[in-house]
């Protein structure tokens, strides 16, 4: 190396080493603030208390969970239970974005409007508060449990939706339902909430792809003899979808992401349970919290490999 | 043999276009056109109808306005607004001394006029001045509303309410730009580690929810500082609102930075303009100038990201409501609940809504 390449490279490496050392400074004092803290606390450091009896019940576990199973399995259990509100508020919001796009693009004006309306409305109010009046205004006003609400054999009141699983149907036994599957109010509280407030930014994204659509599609559809429904269906939402997709996927990202305020109404997901339960009882906040972020960043991640195939797999049916 | 059409009268006229109709009969094309859409508009219209009056019944009809108590919101049917009225002042200003309020009403005047200012500049004028603005106007806010010196210390975590969420908005807007701008001008940077650091920074940013890095700031941050130093939850709140921002700024300067054309700065450079004047001269202003709608939604999403701040216990609007409805002069119904998260959307709607359309107001003009 030349000293003339050397001299001008040098601001760049000095630089650099700088900011090598700040980092690993700021590094070192602040893990070893966080030793001398948690020893004075008298916690231990690792994740071995994964092995030990988590003592506490969750409401809702999709596999089997008890006092004394493990840590490791709650840890599980919340996040089949996260994985579980996402699928669910993720279908909900692509339907109702799907039909709030087409409305907003309408020709009668009262379904225009009205797509308008829900989207401007339920954008603009923050999750937090739409979670929250979902679970403590709606659903509280539900029935009680001696007046549960009865559609064939689904019963709907105040603790909850209980479905019938095969021959197993739900009744009111004394002061609470047995048998069937109870759905938690919490669970509804959270995918509406999610489902609805999403469904208007996926509304947006659709409907930027309808709209990049070239209108000679639904003219040419028209003179084949396509039209309404059928053209939208079969011309204009693969290739709107080509375009949506990606924004979409950021949007799903955004969904997972959200769904952990789930801890502010009580929903055992990876946040309340991860985050707060478990972090609170073994004190060891920093491997807790070590695990709720890589287990969200592991849900994104997955969320973003299935899009980018679906998106490959779009693209692969493109005519060219 | 061949045929030939030959027309021998005129064809029939076609209907009027719809702006040469009169108004009482236009909306009847669109609307009533064929028998599925006038069952579809009935149907509609029999609804939207349905859902106003039982709304406004709730709202104002049976509301009950005046009262110090539940006592005075009896039973389920109406709206209890003398909820909101009671508790004006824990949702205005929080815990915040009654002998200091003047200092609270200046916060919210000086706003108000600032934010009159900046909507009725051109939407083509420099955004420089109103970012300069948006930077000083927090740190003013809490030298005033905590004081120390010649006016009475008022502790941080006596700020709740709206000016809370003000301050808070103002105060993460005010330190996520500066620092996004950095870190998206890092991303740009010749030298690989600094490249390397910032993106990072905001895909780590990006991956985890904001209730996480909340809960990191709440628990975690005291252990990483030495014994002795105890910063309160107000200002971790503040960080981890600011780093996180930051991130959602960098990539929205990063895509300001990347609509100014790379011939720009192969001119500047042939002028003879360095780096840094280069940057400050020529790529800066167009940057930032393309990136204020952008902005403006970040301020949005950060409105109503400061309902989060209740969940960890900051006493932000969201959080002073719930804290009224448990309140021994207030529990009871749940419909004392609804009627403040009613209010609370109502008022969330307003200041969104109307942010939204100055956005789209400067994105249109731009």
């Amino acid at each position: 190396m030349t000293r003339a390449v050397l001299r001008e490279r040098l601001p760049g490496y000095v630089v650099q080493a700088l900011l090598v050392a700040l980092v690993a400074w700021l590094v070192s004092a602040a893990v070893a603030n966080f030793r001398a803290n948690m020893h004075a606390l008298g916690v231990s450091a690792g994740f071995g208390f994964l092995h030990a009896q988590a003592g506490f019940q969750i409401a809702q576990s999709l596999v089997p969970f008890g006092p004394a199973s493990p840590y490791l399995d709650a840890v599980i259990a919340a996040a089949l239970n996260t994985l579980l509100v996402v699928a669910v508020a993720s279908v909900l919001a692509t339907i109702i974005a799907l039909f709030v796009a087409f409305g907003r693009l309408a020709p009668h004006p009262i379904v225009r409007g009205a797509s308008t309306l829900y989207v401007e409305v339920f954008r603009n109010v923050p999750l937090l508060l739409q979670i929250l009046f979902w679970y403590f205004s709606a659903i509280a006003l539900l029935p009680g449990v001696a007046d549960s609400l009865q559609f064939g054999g689904i019963l709907l009141n105040n603790r909850g939706l209980f479905v019938p699983s095969g021959a197993d149907r739900p009744h009111v036994d004394g002061f609470d339902v047995a048998g069937g599957i109870a759905i938690l109010p919490e669970l509804m509280a959270l995918t509406l909430g999610l489902a609805i407030y999403n469904g208007t930014f996926l509304a947006e994204i659709f409907r930027a792809g309808i709209l990049s659509v070239p209108k000679g599609q639904i003219e040419a559809a028209t003179t084949v003899g396509l039209s309404g429904a059928r053209a939208a269906l079969l011309i204009v939402l693969p290739q709107a979808l080509r375009v949506a997709l990606p924004a979409a996927g950021g949007q799903y990202q955004t969904l997972a992401k959200a769904s952990s305020l789930a801890a502010a109404i009580g929903y055992p997901d990876i946040m309340q349970i991860v985050g707060g339960t478990i972090a609170s009882q073994t004190s060891q906040a920093l491997e807790a919290m070590a695990l709720v972020v890589a287990l969200y960043a592991a849900i994104n991640l997955c969320i973003a490999l299935v899009v980018g195939v679906a998106n490959r797999w779009l693209l692969s049916r493109a005519p060219g | 043999m061949t045929s030939r059409f030959v027309r021998d009268a005129p064809i029939d006229a076609r209907a009027a276009p719809v702006a040469a109709i009169a108004w009482p009969w236009r909306g009847r094309r669109a609307r009533f056109a064929t028998p599925a859409t006038s069952a579809l508009s009935l149907l509609l219209l029999a609804l939207c109808a349905f859902v106003c009056v039982r709304f406004v019944d709730w709202a104002i009809v049976r509301a009950h306005w005046l009262g110090q108590s539940s006592a005075a919101c009896p039973g389920d049917d109406g709206a209890c607004w003398a909820f909101v009225i009671a508790r004006w002042k824990p949702w205005l200003v929080g815990n915040y001394p009654v002998g200091q309020m003047w200092r609270a009403w200046t916060c919210f005047a000086t706003f108000a006029l600032f934010w009159i200012w900046v909507v009725r500049r051109p939407p083509a004028g420099r955004p420089g001045p109103v970012l300069v603005g948006f930077v000083l106007l927090p740190i003013a806010f809490l030298i005033l509303l905590v004081g120390g010196g010649p006016l009475p210390l008022v502790a941080p975590t006596q700020i709740g309410g709206l000016l809370l969420t003000l301050v808070v908005t103002l105060a993460t807007f005010a330190t996520a730009l500066p620092i996004g701008l950095a870190i998206a001008l890092g991303r740009r940077s010749q030298w690989p580690l600094v490249r390397a650091l910032c993106a990072m920074f905001v895909e780590g940013m990006r991956a985890v929810p904001l209730l996480a890095v909340l809960f990191i700031a709440a628990t975690l941050l005291p252990l990483f500082l030495p014994r002795g130093i105890d910063v309160d939850l107000f200002t971790r709140a503040v960080i981890a609102f600011a780093l996180f921002n930051a991130a959602m700024a960098a990539e929205v300067f990063r895509g300001g930075l990347q609509a100014v054309g790379r011939g720009q700065i192969e001119a500047a450079t042939t002028v003879g303009l360095s780096h840094f004047a280069t940057l400050r001269l020529i790529v800066l202003p167009q940057a930032i100038r393309a990136a204020v709608p952008a902005l403006v939604n970040i301020m949005i999403a950060v409105i109503k990201e400061t309902t989060l701040l209740s969940v960890i216990g900051v006493n932000d609007l969201l959080g002073a409501v719930e804290i009224g409805a448990k309140s021994p002069d207030w529990v009871g119904e749940s419909n004392i609940l609804t009627s403040g998260y009613v209010f609370l959307a109502l008022a969330y709607l307003a200041v969104c809504y109307g942010l939204s359309r100055y956005s789209r107001r400067l994105e249109l003009s731009s």
